[in-house]
């Protein structure tokens, strides 16, 4: 029995002392990218890529069999996995490159999930929950940073953000943790946005057979708005319960005005690039008719998206009210 | 003020303001929906000032001499249009001289669709829906909406002059759903001048009327026509359920003056496969869009996906495709509530 495992032994040293080690140099830089960077292994005569996440370095050269130079791209702050492409093939490295600074323009667009949170449970036995439904209608591996895998089978996060890798054409509900608080900004390549498609719904799991909950939309950044805009037809009706949600990429304060009250409501910062600055406001008068609140984002401050929701305190339905057009 | 008394008032106006008949003709007539065309109007001038009004749309015009009047058209939605000469405090009644934009209303204005307005619906259960529309000025002190009606015209002689804005000011900033009369087959258009947008906060929602103690009802966004789809882009929708104690209905909107052939993929996650077509026919005016609804989906297979495609023409006729957008209702069919799914993000 011991000679066979000493003869295992002696068969595995090779083979582990086969598998190509990587070393890379330096190991971080900034996100607007542009470092030169040093990947040491094996290589042979293949056309390589070198990839930083899913975005691939803006060039590669191979030196020599064991040396490969690249160029980082521009990429999210943060830890990524570095992988190589050689010839048709991805070969993982085991190697991180950490980018470090802001979010790069124009390298990803950001989205807005302005409800994803854990269940929550609500009056008269209520249970509000988070649906949040995926594809990647491109023809390409799309990545969403920003949503973290729910690890309870086996999977291990390498990172605290490990992306979210969405195959061609193909959709699927993640076993996603429902981290906003209570929103979540989500990042995709910008080149690859128009192909990320979402369903986002909040449903009380207590009325499931009676009602499919209501839809909550996910917002490009380019809906936020500097300028003044408006919800309108807030119901004063005593029988409902009005919330506005207030959302921005950085700590800013908003005047909101409803009918003719106005006040300051200061959005707290978040304290990571996937979580919204954020504030909640529900001043709203009781009576007959209906209010319009106004929202006015602060003169040369970040863009602000914000809406309501007008909830039924004995059903808990929910209907939204959001920025229109 | 009351809507029958704005009616009778409108009426006594136009009955008491004397008109005099002429022969005009007016040339050219027809030019760009952005304006910018000099016309030449002949009849009989005299020692006064003039103006052309377009429909309801005025620009001073120039007398050239005593049977010949030069003015500028103004920027107006795309149809045809009645002219009116204007001398001094009166219209001048003759033949009717009439003038036709053409092209794309969006080089001139934005449009938003409105894709459910329509009056009292019954529905299951005692249900009844209705639609509501808010519209208000928000930024800048005027925004003319074209599209609206002011009020129900139930009477003969109500102005039903499609092309006159319905202009929001500061002292009157908001039109609720009692000043508008709901025009939508089911979906409708509505236009604001280029330099206008972001000036109007809009919404629309519909509920039910015997569920409105327990239910606000259900937003329907605003869509502008900038959001639709173009060419062969295809639409997807996800998230939908195939329970059977719902029922889906996909509503499918068209801006342009062709139809298209769509042809709907609908995938369930347990494994159906289906395919349906549909033609998309061309909006009928520039106030409403081609529309086709969509009702036959599969119960129990799962969640669904629907994408919609347009079918290709033959190269020999290549016709472009309206531009598209599409949305999908989900409603129980016992308690009648609507969730909606819309594209995003």
């Amino acid at each position: 029995m011991i000679r066979k495992l000493l003869l295992l032994c002696l068969l595995a040293l090779p083979l582990a002392a086969d598998e190509p080690q990587y070393t890379i140099n330096p190991d971080s830089g900034p996100s607007t990218g542009g470092t030169e960077v040093t990947i040491h292994g094996e290589f042979g005569d293949w056309p390589y890529h070198v990839y930083f996440g899913d975005v691939p370095s803006t060039s590669t050269t191979k030196v020599d069999a064991s040396t490969l130079v690249a160029i980082t791209p521009a990429h999210l702050p943060g830890p990524v996995n570095v992988s190589i492409f050689e010839y048709d093939i991805f070969i993982g490295t085991g190697l991180t490159f950490t980018f470090t600074g802001d979010i790069p323009g124009g390298t990803f667009e950001r989205i807005l999930l302005p409800i994803l949170t854990p269940p929550v449970p609500g009056a008269f036995g209520s249970e509000f929950r988070t649906s949040l439904e995926l594809i990647n209608t491109g023809q390409e591996t799309l990545e969403a940073h920003g949503l973290e895998q729910d690890c309870t089978e086996s999977c291990v996060p390498l990172y605290g953000t490990d992306p979210i890798r969405l195959l061609p054409d193909h959709r699927f509900e993640m076993p996603t943790l429902r981290t906003g608080t209570p929103g979540r900004f989500v990042y995709v390549n910008a080149e690859k946005a128009k192909y990320f498609n979402a369903n986002l719904r909040v449903y009380d799991t207590s009325r499931s057979a009676e009602n499919f909950g209501t839809e909550i939309p996910t917002v490009r950044s380019s809906e936020f708005r500097t300028n003044r805009f408006a919800l309108l037809g807030v119901p004063r009706d005593a029988r409902f319960r009005s919330t506005l949600r207030i959302y921005a990429a950085e700590p800013t304060t908003v005047k909101v005005t409803v009918d003719e009250q106005t006040s300051f409501v200061a959005l707290r910062a978040g304290t990571t690039i996937y979580e919204p600055a954020y504030a909640q406001f529900g001043n709203f008068p009781i009576g007959s008719g209906f209010s319009n609140v106004t929202i006015e984002p602060q003169a040369g401050g970040p863009a602000v998206w914000a809406f309501l929701s007008v909830t039924n305190n004995e059903t808990q339905h929910i209907t939204t009210i959001t920025p229109q057009p | 003020m009351h809507r029958i008394a704005k009616t009778i008032l409108f009426a006594l106006l136009t009955l008491t303001l004397p008109l005099i008949a002429q022969e005009f003709t007016i040339t050219p007539n027809r030019g760009p929906a952005g304006g910018g065309t000099e016309v030449t109007v002949r009849g009989e001038f005299g020692n006064f000032p003039y103006s052309l009004i377009f429909g309801s749309t005025s620009v001073p015009a120039t007398k050239v001499n005593d049977t010949t009047l030069v003015a500028t058209t103004p920027a107006h939605l795309p149809g045809r249009v009645v002219v009116t000469v204007f001398e001094y405090d009166r219209g001048v009644s003759g033949n009717e001289l009439t003038f036709t934009f053409e092209g794309d209303a969006q080089a001139v204005y934005d449009a938003v669709l409105l894709p459910v307005f329509v009056g009292p619906i019954p529905g299951a259960h005692g249900s009844e829906f209705r639609t509501d529309f808010r519209a208000r000025l928000v930024n800048e002190t005027q925004a003319d909406l074209y599209g609206l009606r002011r009020f129900p015209c139930t009477v003969v002689l109500c102005p039903e002059e499609d092309d006159q804005p319905l202009t929001l000011t500061l002292s009157s900033p908001e039109v609720g759903p009692e000043d508008v009369e709901e025009t939508g087959t089911p979906g409708a258009f509505l236009y604001l001048p280029k330099d206008q947008t972001g000036r109007v906060a809009m919404n629309l929602r519909a509920y039910d009327t015997s569920r409105s103690a327990e239910n606000f009802g259900t937003e329907i966004p605003v869509v502008p026509a900038s959001e639709f789809v173009k060419n062969y882009d295809p639409i997807t929708l996800i998230g939908i359920p195939s329970d059977p104690r719902f029922r889906n209905t996909l509503r499918i909107y068209g801006y342009g003056s062709t139809a298209a052939t769509l042809i709907l993929r609908i995938e369930g996650e347990h494994g159906a496969n289906l395919e349906h077509v549909v033609e998309l026919p061309p909006q009928p005016d520039v106030f409403h869009p081609g529309y086709v609804e969509f009702t036959n989906f599969p119960v129990n297979a799962g969640r669904l996906r629907v994408t919609i495609d347009v079918s290709v023409p033959p190269i020999s006729a290549p016709i472009p495709p309206p531009d598209r957008w599409a949305f999908l209702s989900v409603t129980n069919n016992e308690t009648q509530h609507i969730t909606l799914i819309t594209p995003q993000p």
